[in-house]
């Protein structure tokens, strides 16, 4: 198993908009086993995405804990909280965050260039990727050549070549159409099996519940119900 | 805005300072010149007074008026050695020509000659009046060139346009009064004619010329800049040069900040346009924003000027102090001002015109398209890059082709280079792309790659930052070497001739020009003082050859060629010239013999105090001075036809030890205090040299402020631009060192790229500049490249790109920057 376990404690997150404070994170709990493939819902504004980014250590929470296996993350300072989540968290996002400049390989490659070793120490791993991606034929094509779906497979690619413990995922296929969700769901599900990765995913698409193997939602900054594993029909249609 | 302001205040504080400066040079020529439409002159030998007669009686001349204008020496007091500029005009002829008056006790006097009866009477103007604190009726005594002290009769005040020539500090006597008074014989410095209403200029020139002889200058009366000196002339170009390249800098700042802020606003001209807003009206929005930018720059510029012209018009009266005698004013803000600070300012509207109007005439589909859709990798551009190439032709062209203009070719080689570095450099870079990122990645594994691709995607910045930062290394590199090769010619040939001699001068070296000669007497007590072994005075005259004013000087050949390294002071054969010295004859410098087209064995008819004297030209010599050039004659030759009161220079050689002969010489000139100096001369040169390169200091700075504030605006605006782009990096796990070291290397590069663009244009815009002051000073200046300077201004450069890559690189060090949302977007 090379998942780890997720420990949510009590966080808070308040931003302020000109003279008002807005309250995204109002001491939310969630714990998540290794491994677990975790599917978050609500509506916009719940607090889904500053969740997933003080995860991340992208944010600073005001308060509570996250703890990523044995680390705090919340504790971390910030170059601390990089290395740690260019070692050990995948992020995917809605708008894929690609790097235009960049072919699909080298976006791909990134963290681990970032981490410091050379391309051509990293050439297999990054083939090997791409393959399961089954992005093979785009290997050297530049971003803006690719659609919305090979753009998010090339997202995952780049979230897994570090074998992550962890991945988080905002929205992954809110600008896909419906086949290409799927196979983007399938794709995360396959390897985050295979690798025994923990995964949160915050979506508006019902269609991830069918992946899910728990499900929750988040209202007001809180988690607002844990479904628990696999749902039934007709139990998130409220959501 | 900090760059256009920048410019502003640069354009601004020189157009104060060269209009303050020429100001009092032209009120002078003016009141000098009074209605007299022609000027008949034969240089510094002065013409016969009895052609004043001859002049008087041809048909069509009104009148025609005598002048001899000396300068005199104040004697004790808190300004011992001031200059009084002492104008002679014969009074009785004077009806109309120059307009003036005399006033005594407040009342005007009707007949000034009933004040200058007398030969020594005076009247000074109320400034110099009240300068000198003198009172009507008192006596005034002044040191005259020669060093002979004059008591003057001041009979009254002297009011009316003529006491404004040389800033007032101006006094008019009788022109036969001052005759006798430096003993000019019966000669003037030159008759100006005031002619009949309905006579033709040009006709009455020829009706003179005709009759006072081919060997007398009969031209049209012009506003020369009376005593403005070539060298001058050269710093007010160097400065305007800053000037220029400071505002082609902000020109190109402000093209690729309109096209950054174009870009950056592009959804919000979309939705503006999807909701009805005409294209005309996107571009006046652009341009209205522009506008308000360039006007806050521009008053921001404009006060900022006033602070700087202050130095620069200090550092200009010290080089005016030296040149001439004419007192500077302090700056004065005139309409003339405010234009220049408001066309620089209009040059950002300019600039920003091209991306407004391309902005004003995308479709909305396109801009919502253009927004939403990835940025596209910047490719190579065939019309950029075609362009770069004419730029690298033209160049090459310009540069290497001699037979052009000198100035033709500065302005060829500097706008073909900036446009080559602008359009050709970054489409190279472009074209070499693959092999940057694989050097990059290899150089730097963690960020090489980012780097290469990072860079290289906006070529419009790239074009931008490296124009301005090789125009401001170029820039640096070329004033550096030009001042070094002044330094280093005039080095060469002083050290040459005069390595091991004592220099005496009757005043300081850094005196103003019109410096006090040694007189013969004391010549001849320096000649004949034990351990004394050879004196060469200097004897120096202007004659005119050609209608043209041409330096004259002299050396006592034997002398010098007993004591000297011939080949640094003469071309060619060395002793063949000097033969031609000893028989006599004439030696040219390179810029005489370029400009009038003389060449070894021609001969030359030169007017002197002895009638007309034809001289051949026997060598090259490799003398300084105006760019007429030098003619150098044997001093024994220089006295049969010339008759000098003494010379302005006397070199002598010694035994040793030099010191005890120095101090005997000086003990033995008793009617004249001597400047005795050996083993110093580079020291003084270097000094002279000193106060125009610290004239130059100011623009220089100026300038290296706009490309420090260009860099770091580009950077930055590549920072902000890049917000989304640094946020992705940071979620991929890029550390703050990642991202700030992303920027600084970003800044490094293209500082790096910049400084060798300079370092490449600097020594081509050396050269031609080298050749353009060669051109306008009348010497060969030798190209040299000051290493260990231009090492400097590299060192510097990369050391400014840090810095402005820091200052841009504050955005990507904050924790939660960049882009708290971009992330989502």
């Amino acid at each position: 198993m090379r998942g780890a376990d997720i420990e949510v404690s009590d966080l808070k997150l308040t931003y302020r908009v000109g003279s008002n404070d807005i309250h995204a994170l109002n001491g939310l709990d969630l714990e998540v086993p290794a491994g677990q493939f975790l599917v978050a819902r609500g509506p916009s504004g719940s607090g889904k995405s500053s969740l997933l980014e003080t995860m991340a250590g992208l944010r600073t929470a005001d308060a509570g804990r996250v703890a990523i296996g044995n680390t705090d993350v919340t504790a971390l300072r910030e170059s601390e909280a990089d290395v740690f989540r260019r070692e050990n968290i995948g992020l995917i996002f809605q708008f894929f965050n690609l790097i235009p400049s960049l072919s699909v390989s080298m976006n791909v490659a990134l963290p681990l260039l970032l981490g410091g070793q050379r391309l051509r120490q990293v050439r297999d791993q990054i083939d090997h990727w791409i393959e399961a991606v089954e992005l093979q034929k785009r290997t050297e094509h530049a971003i803006t050549e690719l659609s919305g779906g090979e753009m998010q497979r090339v997202a995952i690619a780049r979230a897994l070549i570090v074998e992550p413990k962890v991945i988080l995922a905002d929205e992954p296929t809110g600008n896909l159409d419906v086949r290409g969700s799927h196979r983007v769901f399938r794709l995360m599900k396959d390897q985050a099996e295979k690798l025994g990765i923990t995964t949160i995913m915050m979506t508006h698409d019902v269609e991830a519940v069918g992946y899910a193997d728990r499900v929750i939602s988040i209202a007001d900054g809180r988690v607002a119900k844990d479904f628990g594993v696999a749902p039934a029909p007709g139990a998130l249609d409220d959501l | 805005m900090l760059a256009l302001a920048s410019s502003v205040s640069l354009a601004t504080a020189i157009e104060m300072t060269t209009r303050s400066l020429a100001e009092p040079l032209e009120v002078t020529t003016r009141s000098l010149m009074g209605s007299a439409q022609i000027s008949v002159h034969a240089g510094e030998i002065g013409v016969d007074e009895a052609l004043i007669e001859v002049i008087r009686a041809i048909p069509g001349v009104r009148t025609a008026s005598p002048i001899i204008s000396r300068t005199f020496r104040e004697l004790g007091g808190a300004n011992e050695n001031a200059p009084v500029r002492v104008v002679a005009i014969d009074l009785l002829a004077q009806t109309g020509v120059r307009a003036f008056s005399v006033s005594r006790g407040g009342l005007t006097v009707r007949d000034p000659l009933a004040l200058l009866a007398s030969n020594n009477a005076i009247v000074l103007s109320k400034r110099l009046a009240q300068r000198l604190g003198t009172s009507e009726g008192g006596t005034l005594p002044l040191r005259s060139e020669a060093g002979a002290v004059r008591d003057f009769v001041i009979r009254g005040t002297l009011e009316g346009p003529l006491s404004d020539a040389f800033g007032g500090q101006v006094a008019l006597m009788d022109v036969f009064g001052l005759q006798d008074l430096i003993s000019f014989g019966r000669r003037v410095d030159r008759i100006d004619i005031a002619i009949d209403p309905d006579a033709d200029v040009d006709a009455m020139i020829d009706r003179v010329a005709g009759q006072v002889g081919e060997l007398i200058t009969v031209e049209r009366s012009q506003l020369h800049r009376v005593g403005i000196d070539s060298v001058l002339e050269t710093l007010n170009f160097g400065l305007w040069s800053m000037a220029a390249i400071g505002i082609v800098l902000s020109l190109a700042l402000s093209y690729a900040v309109s096209s950054l802020a174009v870009e950056r606003r592009i959804e919000e001209i979309a939705l503006l346009r999807v909701a009805g807003m005409e294209g005309r009206s996107v571009t006046a929005m652009i341009l209205i924003d522009t506008a308000l930018i360039a006007a806050f720059a521009t008053v921001a510029g404009f006060v900022l000027a006033v602070l700087v012209a202050d130095p620069l018009i200090e550092t200009f009266s010290r080089i005016s102090a030296f040149l001439q005698v004419v007192e500077i004013p302090s700056v004065s803000v005139e309409t003339s001002t405010v234009a220049a600070a408001f066309a620089v300012g209009a040059v950002a509207l300019v600039a920003a015109a091209a991306p407004a109007y391309r902005a004003g005439h995308l479709k909305p589909l396109e801009l919502l398209h253009e927004h939403q859709a990835p940025p596209r990798a910047a490719g190579v551009n065939p019309r950029l890059a075609a362009m770069g190439l004419v730029a690298v032709a033209v160049f090459l062209v310009a540069w290497r082709l001699g037979p052009l203009p000198a100035g033709l070719r500065v302005l060829l080689v500097i706008v073909s280079t900036i446009v080559a570095v602008a359009a050709g450099v970054p489409q190279l870079l472009l074209r070499a792309q693959r092999m940057i990122v694989f050097i990059l990645s290899e150089m730097f594994p963690k960020i090489g790659h980012l780097l290469g691709v990072s860079i290289l995607e906006r070529p419009v910045e790239v074009g931008a930052t490296l124009t301005i930062w090789a125009a401001i290394a170029a820039s640096l590199i070329a004033i550096l070497s030009v001042v070094d090769g002044i330094v280093g010619s005039v080095d060469d040939a002083v050290n040459g001739i005069y390595r091991s001699a004592v220099f005496a001068h009757a005043q300081s070296y850094m005196a103003p020009r019109e410096r006090e000669p040694i007189s013969l007497e004391n010549i001849e007590i320096i000649r004949t003082t034990p351990g004394v072994l050879a004196v060469d005075e200097n004897f120096v005259s202007t004659v005119m050859f050609r209608g043209e004013p041409v330096k004259l000087e002299t050396m006592r050949t034997r002398a010098v060629f007993d004591h000297a390294d011939a080949g640094s002071v003469l071309s060619d054969d060395p002793q063949q010239t000097i033969d031609a010295l000893l028989r006599g004859e004439l030696v040219m410098n390179w810029a005489f013999s370029r400009h009038f087209g003389i060449k070894v064995g021609d001969r030359v008819v030169l007017a002197t105090p002895g009638g007309a004297g034809s001289f051949r030209v026997g060598g090259f010599s490799k003398a300084f001075g105006g760019p007429t050039g030098v003619l150098s004659l044997d001093s024994d030759e220089f006295q049969k036809w010339f008759e000098p009161l003494g010379a302005l220079q006397v070199v002598f050689w010694t035994t040793e030890p030099r010191q005890d002969v120095v101090d005997e010489v000086a003990r033995r000139v008793s009617t004249q205090a001597l400047f005795l100096r050996h083993g110093e001369n580079l020291p003084s040169l270097e000094r002279l040299i000193g106060t125009y390169r610290d004239l130059l200091v100011v623009p220089c700075l100026l300038v290296g402020m706009i490309g420090v504030v260009s860099l770091a605006s580009l950077l930055s605006g590549n920072v902000v631009s890049r917000a989304r782009y640094l946020a992705i990096l940071r979620a991929a796990g890029a550390t703050r060192a990642h991202r700030v070291s992303l920027v600084v290397a970003s800044g490094l590069i293209l500082g790096g790229i910049g400084t060798a663009c300079g370092l490449a244009i600097g020594i081509p815009w050396s050269q031609v500049l080298t050749d353009l002051i060669a051109e306008m000073l009348g010497y060969r200046v030798a190209f040299r490249l000051d290493l260990a300077g231009t090492g400097a201004i590299v060192l510097a450069a990369i050391g400014l790109s840090i810095l402005s890559s820091l200052i841009a690189a504050r955005p990507a060090m904050h924790p939660h920057t960049p882009g708290r949302l971009s992330l989502r977007d």
